[in-house]
């Protein structure tokens, strides 16, 4: 993302999810901390299911997030998350199960915000995160590719470039 | 690691599953790449994918073009079994010579779960990025989590191919020693 929209705020954001996001979006509905969710180019465009419309001004100035003031709360929401998921979706075969699940759409909600935290789990899991980052970063920097070391690879590298990591 | 007890420990998603109607028979597989293959794979006899329809997930692999409109429906399923060989059967009845395969789907009729059946009469199943399992009838493992068997597959059993061609040899040989 570019680095000059990190500290962007919006004045109203809308989320438009198909009906079988439905359920997560109810269950993280008023929590999801949109603001940091900015996409540089159309997420249609990119085969994205998720649509983020952002209607109003941007303005220049610095906003926290009221949800998450410092990055410690953060990486404790985020390792919670993380856990529900993992355990919660254990048994499934259905990725399209396993990426709509409410703690895994509420990670990708985090946006550039929580990119450092699946960057670090990508780092030392062997699990399905390139799915959520393609949303998170608002493009896809392992397109085309089909081998689990190369993209986790690309990941790191756009992470370090990108100062996320 | 190998240890299916988290199986039973889970009567909601699993209400059928008992200690005698099901056996571990494998590691689980969570700690490899991408969680290594899932019950779609194993049911088409494959272990090096995660297969499920998701376009642009380098952990994601589908053997046929994916339907950009509505990927996940047990038709789309049924084509990426008919691409390794198979064809759609009646039923889940044991075929000499056939291998067959069951595609679970839930009360949406969207496909779950896949399960293959073994020439032992038994069939196999890979529980997400759990361990493989055995178990009895493909009732076993229907549930709120799997929902229910809903379209069968079958494909000649490589493995039964063997013993014609041993008939060949033992043929041509009777041949050979009548000559």
């Amino acid at each position: 993302m570019n680095p000059n929209l990190q500290n962007l705020s919006v004045a109203a954001v809308v989320l438009t999810l198909p009906a079988s996001y439905s359920g997560a979006l109810n269950e993280a509905n008023g929590k999801l901390p949109v603001s940091h969710s900015l996409y540089e180019q159309s997420p249609e465009a990119q085969g994205f299911p998720l649509k983020l419309l952002v209607f109003g001004q941007l303005q220049r100035i610095n906003v926290a997030s009221p949800k998450w003031d410092t990055g410690e709360e953060v990486a404790k929401e985020f390792h919670a998350l993380v856990e529900r998921w993992k355990q919660e979706t254990f048994a499934l075969s259905s990725l399209t199960k396993i990426y709509a699940h409410p703690a895994y759409q509420r990670i990708m909600a985090m946006g550039a915000a929580g990119i450092p935290f699946v960057l670090k789990e990508l780092q030392k899991d062997q699990g399905h995160w390139f799915y959520a980052l393609k949303f998170m970063a608002g493009r896809n920097v392992s397109a085309g590719m089909d081998n689990f070391e190369d993209a986790k690879a690309a990941w790191l590298e756009w992470g370090y470039k990108h100062n996320y990591i | 690691m190998r240890d299916c007890s988290w199986i039973l420990q889970s009567p909601d998603d699993f209400g059928n599953i008992r200690p005698d109607n099901f056996t571990c028979s494998s590691d689980r597989t969570s700690h490899l790449p991408c969680w290594g293959y899932n019950c779609i794979a194993w049911a088409a006899g494959k272990t090096d994918k995660w297969w499920w329809p998701v376009e642009g997930d380098p952990c994601a692999f589908w053997p046929i073009p994916i339907d950009p409109i509505d990927p996940v429906t047990l038709e789309q399923f049924i084509k990426a079994f008919e691409s390794e060989g198979f064809s759609v059967c009646r039923n889940s009845r044991f075929e000499n010579g056939f291998e067959k395969v069951a595609i679970y789907a839930d009360s949406n009729h969207e496909p779950t779960h896949a399960a293959r059946l073994l020439s032992s009469g038994l069939w196999t199943s890979k529980m997400g990025r759990g361990e493989d399992i055995e178990h009895k009838t493909l009732h076993v493992v229907e549930g709120k989590r799997y929902g229910t068997a809903a379209a069968f597959l079958k494909r000649p059993n490589p493995s039964c191919q063997k013993p014609s061609q041993l008939k060949k040899l033992v043929s041509h040989l009777k041949g050979f020693l009548r000559t």
